[in-house]
């Protein structure tokens, strides 16, 4: 059985909470889908809320692996000895990866930041879908689970909290670029203050870098708004983004799309010619040596509307 | 210039799909056409795409599961997966573990269906 629970719409936060509040009352087990945004699942035991799953924000893994240092060996063998019996969280314990109340902390965070992350994000429905045998749990729930009343609560706190954000322009999908570089031999007052400015090329987005630090999207949506407030940030524009921006100090990375000339004739897709490939080379690392010869490469634009423009 | 019109897709493609990171189209037999890469090497990109695209076709006919439909691989902390662009090009989209596979799949399509277009269609004119 599935039912469709329109929101209710008494605001950005308040459209999922319905339907929350009634998987409470209802002692719902099973899988709420939030739709909408990038959008994810909250799943629940009893009535209690013990996971959440969006693209929107790092979940408990990402947390661990990125953010705590938890080594992939210690992962890869808890995750061996406990996934397939649903007793991650234990085995990661039992492999000192982590403490158990540390743990709990993480996975509670990450929980209330997924939430705020999916509303935050632009989701506007959700459809129930009661458990049923066979279905795999969360790998790593919040146990025994929280109510979603405390969850709704805490999802409104947040989102009043970032409402200030909001209006400078921070939101999960903006891309905030470093007015100047981050000095790395600056004193650091504050790790993730310094860490969000470092990563802030004016590509990834608030989301993005929430993803490659390990860290909640609501603590660097908190910072980037800051940073954006104190002149340390602006925001690219969301249409006309102009591609990479090469960030100083960050090493010999790429810099602007990588493109090659285009080839005076006959070319549709790059052709690869004798003896000019260096035959199944990969290339050397970008810091030794010259960039890599453009080469007779192009494509042809066949849209009627740009075709005039022109013909190499 | 219809390489602005590659890289439009693209930078659009990673606009549009939450996760995704990093791509480039390249033609089957390596050779980078256009990348919208930020740390990843485009050319090293390039050839090893098509590389791995090569060999998930072959084990796929080999085991007789039929043609490929994307290859797609997981690492700690993210996806590679590329897909074929029509018989002579193909797209390699990086992103990072947050992604909704399923999505991207769905989202890749009409990408794949105009880069498809611009990269083998006829000549204009």
């Amino acid at each position: 059985m599935v039912s469709e629970i329109p929101g209710a719409a008494a605001g950005p936060g308040d459209q999922i909470a319905p339907a929350l509040l009634r998987c409470g009352t209802e002692r719902f087990s099973g899988v709420l889908r939030i739709g909408g945004g990038p959008g994810g699942d909250v799943h629940l035991r009893d009535g209690l809320v013990i996971a959440a799953t969006t693209p929107a924000a790092p979940g408990p893994e990402s947390v661990l692996l990125r953010a705590t240092g938890v080594s992939e060996e210690a992962w890869s063998q808890a995750y061996r000895a406990g996934a397939p019996a649903g007793e991650l969280g234990a085995a990661l314990v039992a492999e000192r990866a982590v403490g158990a109340a540390g743990l709990e902390v993480i996975c509670l965070t990450a929980l209330f930041d997924a939430l705020f992350a999916m509303v935050a994000s632009g989701a506007y429905r959700c459809t129930a879908e009661p458990a049923g045998p066979g279905d795999l749990s969360p790998a790593l729930p919040v146990s025994p689970g929280i109510t979603p009343d405390r969850l709704v609560r805490e999802t409104r706190r947040r989102l009043a909290a970032a409402a200030p954000w909001r209006d400078l322009g921070v939101t999960p999908r903006a891309r905030p670029l470093a007015t100047r570089p981050a000095d790395p031999a600056a004193p650091r007052p504050d790790e993730l203050r310094h860490a969000v400015l470092r990563l802030a090329n004016g590509r990834r987005t608030v989301r993005d870098i929430a993803f490659a630090l390990g860290r909640g999207l609501f603590p660097v949506m908190g910072e980037a708004a800051h940073m954006v407030a104190a002149g340390l940030l602006t925001l690219a524009p969301a249409d006309a983004e102009t591609g990479p921006v090469p960030l100083p100090g960050e090493g010999a990375a790429p810099a602007g799309p990588a493109r090659a000339a285009p080839v005076p004739d006959g070319g549709l897709l790059p052709r690869r010619r004798r003896g000019a490939s260096g035959a199944g080379q990969i290339p050397p690392p970008p810091a030794a040596g010259p960039p890599p010869a453009a080469r007779s490469l192009a494509v042809r634009d066949i849209r009627t509307a740009a075709a005039h423009e022109e013909q190499p | 210039m219809s390489l602005d019109a590659v890289m439009a897709e693209l930078r659009e493609f990673r606009d549009r799909v939450t996760g995704v990171a990093e791509s480039a189209v390249a033609s089957v037999d390596g050779l980078l056409v256009a990348a919208d890469t930020d740390g990843a090497r485009p050319e090293a990109l390039a050839a090893l795409a098509a590389a791995t695209l090569g060999l998930g076709k072959r084990t796929g006919h080999e085991v007789g599961l039929g043609d490929l439909r994307e290859v797609v691989i997981r690492c700690r902390q993210g996806y590679i997966v590329v897909y074929a662009v029509r018989a002579e090009g193909l797209l390699v989209v990086l992103a990072d573990e947050g992604l909704d596979v399923a999505r991207l799949h769905l989202a890749a399509q009409p990408t794949i269906d105009r880069l498809g277009t611009l990269l083998s269609g006829s000549r204009a004119r």
